[in-house]
């Protein structure tokens, strides 16, 4: 960029820009440091989302699972007449104990109930109890 | 001056079947200034400079299986750089920001770079006016003249290197830079009186 009329003087713009923006680009190792966390924390490191679902997954049960047994159980428990308390106390655990049983065999099972029978006409083949 | 002289650290630090963290942050480490520095000519924003040699590493590393290790690292990297700032200009939101924040921004910019006691004021200024021609003429060439002139002018590249980092001929790159150049003097030439 030289020669013509307005050469010399861009040519020395030129110059000078360049200068100007090296200058700039020019950060502490602070900056440096700074930006690769950034990177590493929007990289989508494989496995990481899976875990995270799964994670996710668990504690919603486990909410769910606390919130129904204690749904269940009610503030002071319900007094059936003429039962001793203490009757009405085991049959309260008994079905608590019932319920958590349930909640654990369906965390357990690898496709929900209601699409047990759909699962079986897709994948009854690859069933090993079934060859 | 602005040439890399880091370590040639390949894509393959990206394994197909998991992060090496280490290995990636090594190819970060390596290229992540000259990037930025290629950025921030083309944005003359360093806040968008900053974030979008973020994105060039973050999007390198999500295609990593398109990279066929027929380039360079460093050139990948590149085009990608290149490809972000062009999907960004056709972005009507940035340009309506950018547009609206650029006179502070220079202006900020400006202060900072004016040297204390310098010898000859006069001359100062008016080396500082043909430099921000220069800058203003730069933000407003198409992206693609703007990535040829900047990798030519500031990262000192080879018309070769430059037509690997853009995927496109040697000849499309002299006519790039023909057109740049032009439009650059043409901008300083206005400025003069």
């Amino acid at each position: 960029m030289s020669g013509r009329d307005g050469g010399a003087e861009a040519t020395r713009g030129l110059r000078d820009w360049v200068d100007e923006v090296r200058g700039t680009a020019l950060r502490d190792e602070a900056f440096w440091t700074r930006q690769r966390a950034g990177i590493r924390g929007r990289l989508d490191v494989p496995g990481t989302r899976r875990w995270a679902w799964a994670l996710a997954l668990g504690a919603s049960v486990a909410t769910a699972a606390v919130a129904i047994v204690m749904t269940g159980r009610g503030p002071s428990g319900p007094v059936t007449p003429g039962v001793p308390a203490t009757v009405a106390v085991e049959t309260a655990s008994d079905d608590d104990d019932q319920l958590l049983v349930e909640v654990e065999i369906a965390v357990m099972r690898e496709v929900p109930l209601a699409y047990e029978a759909v699962d079986f006409q897709w994948n009854g083949a690859r069933d090993p109890e079934a060859d | 001056m602005a040439r890399d002289t880091s370590p040639a650290i390949g894509i393959d630090a990206m394994t197909e079947t998991g992060l090496d963290a280490a290995a990636f942050d090594g190819l970060v480490r390596g290229h992540q200034k000259r990037l930025y520095r290629l950025l921030l000519a083309m944005t003359r924003d360093p806040d968008e400079a900053d974030q979008l040699t973020q994105e060039t590493f973050v999007r390198a590393f999500r295609h990593r299986d398109a990279f066929r290790g027929e380039a360079a690292a460093g050139t990948w990297l590149t085009r990608i750089a290149i490809n972000l700032v062009r999907d960004r200009s056709r972005s009507g939101a940035w340009r309506f920001w950018r547009t609206l924040f650029r006179r502070d921004g220079e202006a900020a910019v400006e202060a900072e770079q004016v040297p204390d006691g310098a010898p000859d004021p006069e001359r100062q200024v008016l080396a500082r006016r043909d430099a921000e021609a220069v800058g203003r003429a730069v933000l407003r060439l198409p992206v693609r003249q703007r990535a040829a002139f900047t990798l030519r002018y500031v990262e000192e590249m080879t018309l070769e290197e430059i037509a690997a980092s853009m995927g496109c001929e040697v000849g499309t790159v002299k006519a790039h830079l023909a057109r740049a150049t032009a439009a650059v003097r043409r901008e300083v030439g206005h400025e003069r009186p």
